[in-house]
């Protein structure tokens, strides 16, 4: 992995971040009844956290490029582009979260706002996975590209909200059964798609097999870690989650843990992701 | 005009590099940054034949290689910003330096590693085919520098018909990824088969 990689590790995971946080802002009307004040209260919450995580990654990535001040007329070339596309969705899924956030401010109506903001959010992650998936990559031009960026957006919205539950308390908003059913099948799926990879890469075409060979030897403990940590997460989650109906002053602080061990699962999972990033080339 | 292209005879190409010095030097480039770089390919192992001494089976030859402009150019297609286009006229690949944001999308698109990106101007640049110097009647730096005469330029149907070769070649990239416009003479050991 390059140095000049780690402005588009950290955007495309605070973009994930952002897609799970409006998808967990946006499940505001099933809250129970009784609930409502505070439930909107908390999407807004998580609208604004999701707006400044995307505002942010949107303004390390131009760390990335040579000439930031241009970075305007990445919007040049729509027609067959996806890093334009990716940039174009990215923009109105950090306006519309935005609008989202102040929508009680601005006198908009924030459900639609959060509706729409979920499927622009859905947008960018897709044409972000596209942007890797079109490169001379062969370990990013699977369709793995696609379900490592969508799982990690549920795992960063359970680690979203974990947080939530460490602020309001389950009394308040009991989302933890479907944060650790969604963030189960987000991790089955994972690992199932990373097997099915490995096999790819393994019997692929030189590069293919080179990325496999850093994966599976120098990699390796990574690899380990990376899903150990989101493991341990989900498992820390259940425990607050259990902790919190006790009423145990504990909980808050397993809750953040948790948030904190599925962060570091996605941030190792995306390093490793270009860390394999070994391109097809001459000579090989 | 027609589409123009490279040939670029392998079995010449001895690997002295001077294609790729004298194209930096034409393009004023830094070290490190070569439109035009020479690419040894080597493999095979020593084999012992039952009660034999260990005979050698191995090969190496190079590979010259630039842009070589396209038919289907990934490059073009994933430029954000629209910096990099075919010209009608020649289909020459060129990145406008004016429009070009540095975003190095262009360098993953490429089997070839034909865009580079100079962290000096923040922008990537490639081989032009040397137009200026064509349209002089000229040819581009690599092709008069070479002491073997192994590398050509001209409309490629014409090189064609001329030389025989492919790209489909050991320690060339799937031709079917951009229908490059370029051809090689193979040396004997690039052609695609299976290595001991």
């Amino acid at each position: 992995m390059k140095r000049a990689d780690l402005p588009l590790v950290t955007f495309t995971l605070l973009g994930q971040l952002a897609l799970g946080a409006v998808v967990l802002a946006a499940m505001q009307p099933l809250y129970p009844a009784g609930q409502a004040p505070g439930a909107v209260t908390a999407a807004q919450a998580l609208a604004l956290a999701a707006a400044a995580a995307l505002l942010t990654g949107l303004a390390v990535s131009l760390l990335h490029l040579g000439t930031p001040l241009g970075a305007v007329r990445a919007l040049g070339n729509l027609g067959s582009s996806w890093l334009a596309r990716e940039v174009l969705f990215s923009g109105l899924f950090a306006a519309l979260t935005l609008g989202a956030a102040l929508s009680p401010f601005l006198g908009l109506p924030t459900d639609n706002l959060l509706m729409l903001s979920v499927l622009t959010g859905l947008a960018a992650v897709f044409t972000m996975a596209r942007v890797y998936q079109v490169t001379i990559h062969p370990a990013w031009s699977t369709p793995y590209t696609a379900v490592s960026f969508f799982s990690a957006a549920a795992l960063l919205g359970v680690a979203a909200g974990a947080v939530l539950l460490a602020v309001l308390g389950a009394p308040a908003i009991p989302l933890a059964p479907a944060l650790l059913l969604a963030g189960g099948t987000a991790l089955v799926l994972q690992l199932a798609a990373t097997v099915l990879y490995g096999l790819g890469l393994a019997n692929g075409p030189r590069a293919a097999r080179e990325a496999w060979s850093l994966l599976a030897s120098r990699h390796r403990l990574s690899v380990t870690l990376r899903f150990a940590a989101s493991l341990l997460g989900l498992g820390a989650l259940t425990f607050a989650d259990h902790l919190l109906g006790a009423g145990s002053p504990a909980a808050p602080w397993l809750a953040l843990n948790a948030a904190v061990a599925l962060v570091a699962g996605e941030l190792m999972g995306r390093l490793l992701f270009f860390a394999a990033g070994v391109p097809n080339r001459v000579g090989i | 005009m027609p589409q123009l292209g490279f040939h670029v005879d392998m079995s010449a190409c001895m690997g002295c590099h001077t294609c790729a010095v004298a194209c930096q030097d034409r393009h004023d480039l830094p070290a490190g940054q070569r439109f035009r770089r020479v690419v040894e390919v080597s493999g095979g192992a020593w084999a012992t034949p039952p009660g034999g001494a260990p005979v050698p089976h191995v090969f190496a030859y190079y590979i010259s290689i630039s842009c070589n402009h396209c038919e289907k150019p990934m490059c073009v297609a994933n430029c954000p910003t629209g910096a990099l286009s075919k010209r009608p006229q020649d289909g020459v690949v060129t990145i406008d330096q004016k429009v070009c944001i540095g975003c190095r999308y262009c360098a993953w698109s490429c089997p070839y590693g034909a865009p580079q990106y100079s962290p000096q101007k923040g922008k990537s640049q490639k081989c032009d085919l040397c137009v200026d110097l064509l349209q002089r009647g000229k040819d581009p730096a690599c092709v008069s520098a070479c002491p073997s005469r192994a590398i050509h330029v001209g409309p490629v149907d014409d090189l064609r018909l001329q030389f025989a070769g492919s790209m489909d070649l050991h320690g060339l990239p799937d031709p079917k990824l951009t229908t490059p416009n370029a051809l090689y003479t193979p040396h004997k050991d690039a052609v695609r088969r299976e290595r001991p």
